[in-house]
């Protein structure tokens, strides 16, 4: 059993570490007509991220194909793999963090992408995370430092050494909680503040992470747990510094600069389509994956919001001002790390997949019983 | 008879409650397709989780006793007001069950800020030097969860309070008693039901709470609901959370066992009941209190009650306050113009009124939800009811375990319910459909019904049905024309509960909803999630208007009805 597991593991890896179009994949030169009948129903992420997404995805697709794509509003992971257990997916379509990606497939739930309706030309130019075989990247986004512009002024807090640094930026703090396992990078920056080189980080250290986070928890004002959390207690005055999703920083420096932040250190994190198991619209689900792909499609979604497109040639046609805002911008990738996903999923020494093991342990943290 | 009072009620609860639940703790025993005790040595082993458990009980107890403390001089205060304020203030009390728990909790952190207004007036009234932490701490969360579980404790106290007739006290006074004595050998023994079923209600409902210490704890501050939800919903450990939800329930049931007299005060018989009463008057008495003590409780007593009117209307005030204060923030924040939450607002628009009209998916979630709710709320009226009926004026065997399963939706944390309603149903046609969340809520508003309406059974005065059946009445006639207008009062306000329970509901729609039926929390949910907008403030304020509105028609109604009668009686 755990060698089948360590098997599939180790094909995720190769698969998502490497930017290079999976061989199993017949692509033909040129694209298949997409056109079709009936629906898909697709989870849509719900604010602003979703209306992005019905304007620049969803919309053009129902009009290109005749196929009606019902989006549907977010459930909780746990929701979504129990109806996929049960027989019953909640969408056709939905997202997965690159750090759950491969507990659903491990439990076999999600079902092979058709890369037969896709162009070779945008296959290739996915970058710096490539498909595989059951997924689809969908967004890349930056964990970012954030900090307060008008106590430490402008380029003051550079690291996250700095963030842990509370003489010289003194103030409260807050960081992702550590219950949501890798999504939050709280572990990696814990590391990098302790002086971790940057190419060293994985695998994660537990007992130098836990105890990097020591030395912050009493500065800790809050752990927060939804993305919109952090920039709000920034702005409300509650913590000097911590970090945030840069989508959220850049929502809250709508009319003025609210928030400071850095691309140095920053921890790139994607997401990726998948089509759960179960599905009654599969080929329709194929189809969308395949529309959505196009460089040209994921520049139009990068103007509503920012989000990096995993398709490197969208920036072919993405105005150069908003080019600089979005995360891969080839200045600011070089300053950050990607969070390693297949250190996430694989399992530990304990038999356990880390991103499990990672919480277990902040738990027993948190209440002093490590 | 009993049968058919108790078998509507049962039926529902068995196929959506009882039998999924059932198979969830079955499923804590199974470690992929073996039968093993691994996730219960895991939570013995680890430590974490009673740790855990500790800080969730001590929170439940301290905020129950808070609540009692607060809730009585207020509760007191409206069971002796005019019925129009007594009803305007009641409406005052609901208030904080209608707005989305986040927008209620934002507020708070605006308001316990070291910047915010509280902080700002102590500084002004020279009480304090320098700001103090309020939030982020325990503190936040005992004020939080205190403002969201003050209406439960409220109400069976008002209840009891209301019917309580006060003649017996002025006689008591008349006939030498001091206003102390009186309160104490009388009032306070009378409300003793309401008493008990107020510190059931909130301690209990205390143990499943987990989004309110999470937004407003400190890094220390973790509940064990905290850790079901984030195993079910997050790590996906279906296995592990059963296992935890089951020593929570066993907890549960071993407290239930412990304090069963307490508990069942609730069912006693009136002969019982007022035994009970009696002993708790002898106690007051000088009986069995020590001469000293009792004398200067006496004291106490007297010299409060010289002061009792601006001290109650004080301490009522307080109460009020600390429920309204909220909407204080939320209502300014709904005509932001700005993209995320900031108070006072950078400056007023209806930019995110615009937006919520303008969006028809918010708007059928609005109309889905309005009505899967209403049906619950009436289904579990017309089960509630029969059963509270049957559970006091009878007795059979089971009565005390049918009372517990009746209100255990209120104890067990609804991820629990939701995830094992979900499974069992998962195969069947109804997940998805408005018919699933109808029998979803109705289990969820069920408790609410039941326990309301046993305090508003418990002290009718059952002379009066008897009289008109002595009279004649045919029993039924009487249940139509006499029971059933005296509980009126009652029967609205449990209405009310079960309503807003259903409405309120984020975790079912998690996993019960479907392309065509998508309840509004789970529309708002989203938002809340990714982009704490100003947006959720529109939805709070929009109910705000509609209770206003209903508020003015019951008014207007009854004022109709009030004229018309006078015209009769000319």
């Amino acid at each position: 059993m755990s060698i089948n597991r360590r098997q599939v593991l180790k094909g995720v890896a190769g698969a998502g570490g490497a930017a290079i179009a999976p061989s199993f994949l017949a692509v033909p030169a040129l694209a298949q007509s997409l056109k079709g009948t009936g629906e898909v129903v697709v989870y849509d992420g719900g604010g602003s991220w979703g209306e992005a997404k019905r304007v620049a995805l969803f919309d053009p697709f129902e009009k290109e194909t005749g196929i009606k794509v019902i989006a549907q509003p977010r459930t909780d992971l746990g929701a979504v793999r129990a109806s996929a257990l049960a027989g019953s997916p909640r969408y056709d379509v939905t997202i997965l963090t690159g750090g759950n990606t491969t507990a659903f497939e491990r439990e076999n739930l999600l079902v092979p992408i058709d890369y037969g309706y896709f162009n070779k030309a945008d296959l290739d130019a996915f970058n710096p995370v490539a498909t595989g075989k059951f997924t689809v990247p969908h967004i890349i986004y930056s964990l970012l430092i954030a900090y307060d512009p008008v106590k430490f002024g402008s380029n003051s807090i550079s690291s996250w050494a700095d963030v842990w640094d509370t003489k010289k930026f003194p103030g409260g703090r807050t960081l992702c909680t550590g219950t949501r396992g890798p999504d939050g990078a709280v572990f990696e920056a814990a590391l990098l503040a302790d002086g971790v080189d940057p190419a060293k980080i994985y695998p994660i250290d537990w007992d130098r992470a836990f105890k990097s986070l020591s030395r912050i928890k009493p500065e800790i004002v809050k752990w927060w747990n939804s993305g919109a959390e952090g920039p709000q207690l920034l702005i409300d005055k509650q913590v000097t510094a911590g970090s945030g999703w840069n989508g959220r920083i850049y929502a809250a420096n709508e009319k003025t600069q609210k928030i400071g932040f850095t691309w140095n250190q920053g921890i790139l994190q994607y997401d990726s389509w998948v089509v759960l198991k179960g599905s009654k619209n599969v080929d329709n689900a194929n189809k969308l994956l395949a529309f959505m792909s196009r460089a040209e499609v994921q520049a139009n979604f990068s103007k509503h919001i920012l989000y990096a497109p995993p398709n490197s040639r969208a920036y072919d046609f993405i105005p150069a001002e908003r080019a600089k805002m979005l995360p891969t911008y080839a200045e600011f990738k070089k300053q950050q790390i990607v969070q390693d996903y297949a250190f996430w999923n694989a399992l530990g020494k304990n038999g356990r997949p880390n991103n499990l093991t990672a919480v277990a342990e902040w738990e027993r943290w948190l209440v002093g019983a490590r | 008879m009993i049968l058919l009072l108790v078998v509507p009620a049962l039926a529902i609860f068995a196929a959506g409650y009882l039998f999924p639940v059932a198979q969830l703790v079955l499923k804590s025993f199974r470690n992929e397709s073996t039968w093993s005790l691994q996730h219960y040595q895991e939570i013995a082993s680890s430590g974490v989780f009673a740790w855990v458990l500790f800080q969730t009980l001590l929170l439940a107890v301290v905020v129950t006793l808070a609540c009692l403390i607060l809730a009585y001089p207020l509760a007191y205060s409206i069971s002796r007001c005019p019925p129009w304020l007594a009803s305007l203030l009641l409406v005052l009390v609901t208030l904080p069950y209608l707005t989305s728990i986040l927008i209620r909790t934002y507020a708070w952190t605006v308001l316990l800020s070291p910047a915010g207004l509280i902080n700002q007036l102590l500084l002004y009234l020279g009480i304090v030097s320098e700001p103090l932490r309020l939030v982020f701490n325990k503190i936040g969360v005992y004020i939080g969860m205190i403002q969201v579980q003050l209406p439960l404790m409220v109400f069976p106290l008002y209840a009891a309070l209301a019917r309580f007739d006060r003649k017996l006290s002025i006689a008591a006074q008349s006939l030498g008693s001091s206003p102390a004595d009186a309160f104490l050998r009388i009032t306070l023994p009378s409300s003793m039901p309401g008493i008990v079923s107020g510190c059931t209600l909130v301690f209990l409902s205390c143990l499943g709470f987990y989004i309110t210490p999470a937004l407003l704890g400190g890094p220390n501050d973790y509940m064990i609901a905290q850790g079901i939800t984030i195993r079910v919903l997050t790590l996906g450990e279906f296995e592990a959370a059963a296992a935890q939800a089951t020593v929570l329930l066993a907890m549960v049931a071993t407290v239930f066992v412990i304090f069963r007299t307490k508990v069942a005060t609730e069912l006693e018989d009136e002969s019982q009941s007022s035994q009970s009463a009696k002993k708790v008057r002898d106690l007051s008495a000088t009986a069995h209190i020590p001469a000293p003590l009792a004398k200067g409780l006496q004291r106490a007593l007297e010299v409060i009650s010289s002061v009792r009117s601006p001290l109650l209307v004080l301490l009522s005030a307080f109460t009020l306050a600390l429920l309204v204060l909220p909407f204080v923030v939320v209502i300014p924040l709904a005509f932001s113009d700005a993209a995320y939450l900031s108070f006072p607002p950078p400056g007023y628009s209806l930019r995110w009124f615009t937006k919520f009209f303008s969006n028809s998916q918010w708007l059928s979630a609005l109309s889905f939800s309005g009505r899967t709710a209403l049906l619950a709320s009436l289904l579990a009226i017309m089960i509630g009811v029969p059963i509270a009926f049957a559970l006091v004026r009878f007795r059979f065997v089971g009565r005390v375990p049918l009372y517990l399963l009746l209100i255990s939706p209120m104890i067990v944390p609804h991820v629990v319910m939701a995830v094992a309603f979900f499974f069992s149903f998962a195969k069947t046609p109804l997940i998805g459909t408005a018919t699933a969340f109808v029998l979803a809520y109705t289990i969820i508003a069920t408790p609410y019904v039941v326990v309301i309406l046993i305090a508003g059974l418990k002290k009718f005065d059952r002379s009066l049905e008897q009289a008109a059946i002595s009279l004649g009445g045919h029993p039924l006639t009487a249940l139509r024309t006499v029971t059933l207008p005296l509980l009126l009062p009652s029967l609205a306000s449990a209405l009310v509960f079960a309503f807003i329970t259903g409405f309120d509901d984020v975790v079912y729609g998690l996993f019960v909803s479907g392309p065509s039926a998508t309840p509004l929390p789970i529309r708002m949910w989203d938002d809340i999630r990714l982009e704490i907008s100003p947006q959720i403030a529109v939805v709070a304020a929009l109910f705000l208007a509609s209770l206003a509105a209903l508020v003015a028609v019951k008014a207007f109604v009854s004022a109709a009805l009030h004229h018309r009668s006078h015209l009769k009686d000319i």
